[in-house]
This record gives structure tokens, sequence and C-alpha cells, in this order.
């Protein structure tokens, strides 16, 4: 494939002309004498997907300030305003005609109640979630669905719901259990307008991810203390809300506009699927304290997987030459498997030993020889990525960045969904992560059809978004669990995939794993210890015709001896477990 | 302002690629960049990573002129300079061109990773967090569009 990215970079691309340039210069030099002193409101967003995060962002933010960060005084008395408000309503300011999108916005802190109405040109979009319960309500206009679903950091309310629970038990957060953000520069300044002095609290706000710094300003009255609007600015695009405190709110979802008569779909799982939901999530938790070898067969890939609890460490074998790695983009992970193929052509494992205590010697052994290279730690609440630099004299410019900030207790569970760390987490792939969203309808056949005898069926539905245009998502996931091995998958199915489903040179329409091999860790959980991904090995002939596909192996080799010191943890050079 | 300026001019050549791999054309690709800039223009301060951040915008801009667009039912016209310059191709070039058809029939989110890794520079991480998608989904849609595209070039070739 060398030949043909090289051959694609040097495909003729059109260039940007002077004018552009000039365009730009002008803006520049506009902007360098025309200082703006505060946030200048920008269009509102143009799409919904744009705001509906935003707003969750937002709603996140709000609580954090009224209840983590009580600058000073005079915000003290706004936040003890606030909670003195039964209801508090924030309504988008910029409604039609102005702008083809509206939506409000209800907390009661006093109830536990939140709730949301969102409209736009592609219907609307209601939500109604008791707190104390944890249930959510979501109805939208278009489909005319209404779920009944467990509040989850993956529905609609997203990193709001956690943050509420915190403040409505009078609880002073962590900054970084608000979703990850946190609480940069602040100010507080005094404006004039329209004759009357109003306060201002602008803030930074911080999230995971460097480029999605975000601007939050609030304006109080000085009167009653109340916040009159705010403005959430955000990837250019800024939305702002005014604020009012009705003295009533919706008692139930009804109360926004549902019609009663909408059916309701409870997706909340009871009996058999619920026990079985319980049984993947503490497997999940309890196949831990580890250290893995993960030897993938195509592309040939040797990971190396350390967990504790929430906290973990990953490493990919490449070739250990500095011309290899992508600089200042960070290590990437298929660079690492070209790296691979082109130094390691054949990753021998042969003599490893069978006997699971024996491995951690053998790997402080071996170890060397693979060259592994770092690629994430997580410390259990933040995630840092190794990025290899260039070579600088006699010494290379590593370092270590940090990528993300998660809540104190998410540091394995995002891992779990990180494309990059999960498959080779074998309590991931032995017991997926099920998420609750109005999009999943979710089912259980008792009897496992279609799947090896004496399994259990969990069925994943998922419908398609709005305005998803991409083809390459997968609407239906099956995953048959084993009783007699803890509910652990035997067989996973992905299916009914457009960009499968309708190439026709794709003979094969299901992505298939079958899981084979099972033992038990020292506390009793079941995990299988090879793979099959079925048909996915292309087998092809000189002229590079495909004679047959053949399964993919890998194979997971766990050590449940291992030492595991917390320095292994942090973004550091690996002193032990290798050289 | 000043980061400003150094945004665009240390990364004039892959904001307007980002531009560009979304709407075809040159004009509205610029039209893209000014409209984001100008938007970057009126923040407050200067975000705390101005490149990934000014990468976004020229996307989200690009994304909303190209709905306006859909919305009016505009036709794209080739861009003439760039038509030129392929059917003036000499034989040497030949494999170059067969590359270029074979990356305009992906799919766009294909042609969209292809485009953003190899022509405008940009690393599989920079990729991921402009499309806002994990590190592994990009890459495997990488290497998948690679492979589609190799197909294409051999069926093309005989």
């Amino acid at each position: 494939m060398d030949e043909l990215e090289r051959l694609i970079a040097r495909v003729p691309r059109p260039e940007a002309s002077t004018a552009l340039d000039r365009r730009i210069e002008l803006l520049v030099e506009d902007n360098a004498v025309n200082v703006v002193e505060r946030p200048q409101r920008l269009p509102a967003g143009r799409g919904r997907r744009l705001w509906l995060p935003g707003l969750a962002a937002m709603a996140a933010i709000v609580a954090m300030f009224f209840y983590g960060v009580r600058p000073e005084s005079t915000w003290a008395q706004v936040a003890a305003a606030v909670q003195g408000k039964p209801w508090i309503r924030m309504t988008l300011a910029d409604a039609p005609p102005k702008s083809q999108f509206w939506g409000e916005l209800w907390f009661s802190l006093s109830r536990d109640m939140a709730a949301s109405r969102l409209g736009g040109p592609d219907g609307e979009s209601v939500s109604f979630t008791d707190l104390q319960a944890g249930i959510e309500y979501n109805f939208d206009s278009k489909s005319k669905t209404l779920v009944r679903l467990r509040s989850t950091e993956m529905s609609s309310f997203q990193s709001l719901l956690p943050l509420l629970r915190s403040l409505l038990r009078g609880e002073q957060p962590a900054p970084e259990s608000f979703g990850g953000g946190r609480i940069g520069e602040r100010k507080q300044r005094k404006v004039e307008e329209d004759g009357k002095s109003w306060s201002e609290f602008e803030f930074e706000v911080l999230h995971g991810r460097p480029d999605e710094t975000a601007t939050l300003v609030i304006r109080v009255d000085p009167d009653t203390k109340l916040p009159v609007w705010m403005e959430f600015v955000a990837m250019g695009q800024s939305s702002r809300f005014d604020f009012d405190y009705p003295a009533a709110g919706p008692a139930d979802i009804y109360a926004l506009g549902v019609p009663r008569d909408t059916p309701l779909e409870d997706r909340i799982p009871n009996g058999e699927l619920s026990g079985i939901i319980e049984k993947l999530q503490a497997g999940q938790r309890d196949l831990d304290n580890y250290f893995a070898a993960v030897h993938e067969g195509y592309p040939e890939q040797l990971s190396f997987v350390w967990r504790k609890g929430n906290k973990w460490r990953i490493e990919v074998c490449g070739s250990g030459t500095e011309d290899d790695d992508p600089g200042d983009g960070g290590l990437g992970v298929v660079k690492t498997r070209v790296a691979i193929r082109a130094a390691v052509p054949h990753i021998d494992l042969s003599d490893m030993p069978n006997d699971e205590t024996q491995l951690a010697a053998w790997w402080r052994e071996h170890l060397k020889r693979f060259s592994p290279v770092p690629i994430l730690v997580c410390d259990g609440e933040h995630i840092y990525r190794f990025q290899r630099g260039r070579k600088v004299g006699a010494a290379a410019t590593d370092k270590w960045k940090l990528e993300q900030t998660v809540g104190p207790d998410a540091g394995h569970s995002n891992a779990g969904r990180r494309g990059e760390v999960g498959p080779a987490m074998i309590e991931f792939a032995a017991y997926p992560q099920i998420v609750m969203a109005e999009n999943i309808k979710l089912t259980l056949d008792p009897n496992g059809a279609g799947g090896p005898a004496g399994s259990v069926l969990l069925e994943e539905n998922f419908a398609p978004q709005e305005n998803d245009e991409r083809d390459i998502a997968i609407r239906r996931h099956r995953i048959w669990l084993d009783p007699k091995h803890g509910f652990a998958v035997v067989k996973d199915e992905g299916s009914d995939c457009p960009a499968l489903d309708n190439d026709p040179r794709q003979i094969f329409k299901d992505i298939t794993v079958e899981y084979e091999d099972f033992r038990q860790s020292p506390r009793g959980v079941w995990y299988p210890t090879l793979s099959r991904q079925k048909h996915s090995v292309p087998q092809v002939d000189k002229t590079g015709k495909v004679l047959r596909y053949d399964d993919e192996e890998t194979r997971f080799y766990l050590d449940f001896s291992a030492e595991l010191p917390d320095e292994l943890f942090t973004p550091t050079a690996r002193k032990v477990l290798g050289p | 302002m000043q980061w400003l300026a150094d945004v665009y001019r240390e990364n004039r050549r892959q904001l307007f690629l980002i531009a560009w791999g979304i709407l075809r054309q040159p004009e509205l690709a610029e039209d893209a960049v000014h409209t984001a800039f100008v938007g970057l223009a009126r923040l407050p301060r200067s975000p705390r990573e101005p490149k990934p951040y000014a990468f976004r915008a020229v996307r989200n801009a690009a994304i909303s002129l190209l709905s306006t667009r859909a919305r009016r039912r505009e036709q794209p016209i080739d861009t003439a300079a760039y038509i030129a310059a392929a059917a003036s191709a000499g034989p040497d070039d030949q494999p170059l061109e067969a590359v270029r058809l074979a990356i305009e029939q992906l799919d766009p989110p294909d042609r969209e990773v292809i485009e953003l890794h190899l022509q405008a520079g940009l690393t599989f991480q920079d990729v991921a967090n402009l499309l806002g998608e994990p590190l592994a989904t990009v890459t495997s849609r990488y290497r998948r569009a690679l492979i589609k595209i190799r197909d294409r070039i051999e069926v093309h070739s005989g």
C-alpha cells in the first residue's frame, strides 16, 4: 500500500488563491483595531446535532457554576437566590422566524426533575427526567415514539444527570465529575446597558478534548441576584438562553405537549434481561488485576495491557524506530501496525509457556525483543497519550500529553468505548458494554436462536439516526452468551450494515466473532482465550484474485499474578515487566 | 488577532483542503475558510488549541455552505483549472489520473479520510479530532478506502 499512498499524495489538488490570503489579512487587520470587550453574539447553531450536545454541556456548566465554583461572595448570593426558586427555565433566545430552532430547558432543584423541549425543521424532541429515580422519558415528534429508559451518560442529557445528582445532594463535586469539564480562566465585570448596571461572569470552559474549549457568559441582575441570560460560545457558534423562574413547571412529559395517547415503549430492562445485563457489567468490573498479551493474527499485532480497577495501560509492539512514528500527531495504531509488518513479519510466540503463572517471568525476559511502545495510560481519572518525538541529537523528544480527564469512577468504562483500547481488553470482548439509549431496542431470546447450544441471545437493534449519512454503521448486533461460563460471550455478530449489504463484492454481509477456550480468573470470572473473526482474512493468488477468506485468530494470554504497582499507571516509562 | 494570522499562515493549505474536500470547488472552499475565520475573529480570545479549533470551524462552515447549496438545488460545477490540468496530463501522469478517478468514486466519508491524511497531511489523530470519531474508526475507514482505491485501479488498468 505504501506505493499507492505515495501516488495518492501526488494527485494534483487545487490551491488556495492569493485572494483568500488578502481576505484573511484584511479580516485580521480589521479585528486588530476593533477589539471586542466581551463575546459578540454569533449566528445561532445551524444544525440540530450541533447545538443539542451544546445544550447538555451548557446545562452541565450551569450546574457547575451554581454549585462547584462560587468564586466570590457575589456568586454565592446568586447561587442562593437560584436555589430558592421552585423552577428555573432557560429559553433559547433566538426563536423562529429569526432562527429555525427553538428550545427550552427546565430544572427543579427541589423536585429532582429536569426537562427539555428542543425543536427545529426536523421536528421536536422532548425529554423529562426524574433524577431521583434515574428514569428518563424521551419523545420524538417525527417518529412519534415515546420511550422510557434508564438515565445514563449516553442518553440525551448526557453528562448532565450525574452533575445534577451531585448538586441536588448539596455536594460540591470535583470539576472532573462534570463530564470531564473544568473551569479555566474566570472573569467578572460590570456592564452598563439600557441605563442599568449588570454583573457579568465569564468562564472559560475546558473539556477533555483541547479543541472543545468554550466560553460561558452569565449576566446577573444585581437587584435580584438572579441570572438574566447566559451565552455559550463553542466551535464558532453561540447560543443564548434567557432565564425566568416560573412558580410551576412540568409534572411529567405530557405536560410538555406530548400527546397522551402516544404508545409508551419501555426500554428499561427487567426480569431475566436485567439480570444478564448486571452479569455483563460484573464481568467487566471483576475481570481485573491482570497483565495481558494480545496477539492478533491479521494484521499481525501484539498488544500489552495492564489493568488494575480504573487504572490501565496499553502498549503495542513496533519496530522501535523513530522513523516509523507519525510525529506530532501521536502514535497511530495503523502506523504501528505497518511498522510491525515491515520489521517483525512474524511474531513468534511458540516458546511461550502454557502455565499462566509463568507468563510474567517469560514476558520479563522476552518483552524487549518486541520493542513495545506505549499508546495510552490511565491513572484512574486522567488519560494520557504517548507521543514519540523526533530525534534531536542523541535524545528523542518523547512526551506524554493529557488527552482527557474523566470522572473518578469512569477510567475503565472510558477504555471500553475507545476503539484503539477496548478490543485489546478481554473484559470488554467477553462482557460487551450494553448501551441504553432511545434509538436502541434490546431483546432477549432465552433459546439462543442461531447460536451455540445452550446459549442465550441478546440482540441490539439500532434505529438509524436523523440525517445519518454514514452507511458504515451496523444496525443489528447480536451476542450469544453462555450461562455455563458466567454469561461470557461465545458468539458476536454485527449485521444489517448498508456498506456491506449494498456492495456486491462483499460475499459476507456480517461481521462474526466466535470465542473459545474459556478459563477462569482467580476471582472465578470466565474469559475466552481465543477469538476467531470469521471469513476476514483474504487469501489471494499472484494476480491479486481472492481465492478464499480465512478466519482471523486473536489469542489472549492473561497473567493474574503480575506486578501492578501504581507507577505503572502514570505517564512515565514502564519499569516493570520489561527491560 | 495575531493567533488568527498565525493559524492561517501555518495551516493555509490544510484549511483550504478541508473545505475543498467537502465542497469540491475552490471558490466555495475559499468562502468557507473566510466564513469560518470571520467567526473565529469574533472569539473573545484565542482558543487553547487554535489549530484543531480552526480546522473544525472550517469544516463546519463548509458543511453549512454545502447544505445551503443543496437546499437551493445548486449543481456543482467542475473546476476548470483542475479538469484542464487532469486532461493535459502526460503519459507519466496516467497512473495519477486513475488514482484521482478512484478517489472521486469513493463514498464521501472514505474520500474525506484519504484526502485529509494523504493530501492535506493531517495525522490520523488530527483527522479523528476533526471528524469527532474514534481513532480506530478513522484508521479502519482509511484502510478500507485504500483497498477500494487499489481495487478500482486494478479494474481500470485491466
